[in-house]
């Protein structure tokens, strides 16, 4: 039997993937109802006046994101570490980090793609300036793939423990403090009238190397977890 | 074989360890409470105040070591872990996981002797800049090594998960974090002594 090549097995694994998702499509929309809810609470919070809410509209943005990222690292690798199928991509002939990788941008395209495309609605929920959307737009698509790369490596340490919300949460967000500073920053540095170019390559310089570099770490890690 | 590299090799025999520490242990602590008093006595009596701070400016001379201690411990938290992971060297496993509280209490120590020092030079018990900020984040990271080690029954498997961890944070805050945001964040905002 031949041995898959890294293209074939990615497309095995995408397609399963999106097969399984899309028999519980509606699970796709949660991430964007969450941070729905997380917008709608900062409003409810601030009372609602637009000026002030127009303020805190970007980084309240990057939170939501953010944190609904961090509830859906639960689904990354559960429901194939409770199955079985997770030992067998230890045994798969294709590297354990091209597995990882393919999983996390397709995790990507689920749960952060249907919520950037809800970023313009919630912005306008927050009386988001007009001017700084489109870099607020940008900056996520630079910072959630890289949020989720550094996501599955705590997701791929915490494999297989069963009550480890609150863990990942705690060993995520550490390492999530320095995209959230470049994100947020970034559109905070352009409403003052500063250059933003410089923390949007930043955040691209980490995405690039996450995208080495974490499926390794993750890798490594799921074979610590399952040993 | 040198006697010397012997008794190094010896050493990472766990058993062979403890017995070493169990004999060395106290003088060590002696060493260590010597040393820390004579630093105490130069630093509260022997330096003069000085010109600008008065005596304020005293307490820097536990937290600046403490500072360092921090970020040293978690490097060398980070190297015994590879040495775990890379050479499966059982000692290495335990020096690192013991790393774990010494570094978060020196992170404490810092951080508390910081706002102590910073409520009459600043005026203020915190601020959110850069250097204050990282080391409240790097509290955090030591708390989640610890919390992962003890979240896992396997002892083994649970300090080379911790190990793994402290390594690939080691990496992101050694690397780009902390440089990259010191010196954009403080181009925009410049902290000066009250």
């Amino acid at each position: 039997m031949n041995t898959p090549s890294l293209f074939e097995s990615a497309r095995a694994l995408l397609v399963r993937d999106l097969q399984l998702l899309w028999r519980r499509r509606g699970d796709a929309l949660q991430p964007a109802l969450f941070a729905l809810l997380v917008v709608m609470l900062f409003a409810l919070a601030m009372g609602g006046e637009p000026q002030a809410l127009a303020r805190i509209a970007a980084p309240v943005l990057w939170l939501a994101s953010l944190l609904a990222g961090l509830l859906a690292l639960d689904t990354l690798f559960r429901g194939d570490a409770e199955d079985g199928s997770l030992e067998q991509w230890l045994l798969a002939p294709v590297p354990l980090a091209w597995l990882v990788l393919v999983r996390v941008l397709v995790h990507w395209t689920t749960t952060a793609l249907p919520l950037l495309l809800a970023t313009p609605l919630l912005a306008e929920l927050l009386h988001l300036p007009h001017a700084q959307l489109p870099l607020l737009l940008a900056s996520l698509a630079l910072g959630t793939p890289l949020l989720s790369l550094l996501g599955a490596v705590v997701a791929a340490l915490t494999v297989g423990m069963r009550r480890s919300g609150i863990l990942v949460a705690l060993l995520a967000l550490p390492l999530y403090v320095p995209v959230l500073v470049f994100g947020a920053g970034s559109v905070a540095a352009a409403a003052q009238g500063l250059d933003p170019t410089g923390a949007l390559l930043m955040l691209a310089a980490g995405l690039v190397l996450a995208l080495v570099l974490a499926p390794l770490a993750a890798a490594a890690a799921i074979r610590i977890a399952l040993s | 074989m040198n006697p010397v590299v012997r008794w190094f090799h010896q050493l990472g025999s766990p058993p062979y360890f403890d017995r070493f520490a169990a004999r060395w242990a106290p003088w060590a602590y002696a060493l260590a409470v010597l040393v820390m008093a004579y630093g105490l006595w130069g630093a509260l009596f022997n330096v003069p105040a000085d010109y600008q701070q008065g005596d304020s400016f005293r307490i820097l001379y536990i937290h600046v070591p403490s500072a360092w201690m921090s970020l040293f411990v978690f490097a060398l938290m980070a190297f015994y872990a590879a040495i775990a992971l890379i050479w499966r060297i059982k000692l290495c496993e335990i020096l690192a996981m013991a790393c774990a509280p010494i570094g978060a209490a020196f992170t404490l120590i810092t951080l508390a002797t910081g706002s102590i020092w910073g409520k009459p030079m600043w005026g203020t018990w915190w601020d959110w800049d850069p250097r204050l900020t990282t080391e409240l984040v790097l509290l955090f990271l030591y708390f989640g090594v610890i919390g992962l080690y003890h979240a896992i029954d396997d002892r083994r498997a649970a300090a080379r998960a911790a190990g793994l961890l402290a390594i690939v944070t080691r990496w992101c805050g050694g690397t780009r974090c902390t440089r990259a945001r010191r010196s954009a964040c403080s181009a925009s905002r410049r902290w000066t002594p009250a």
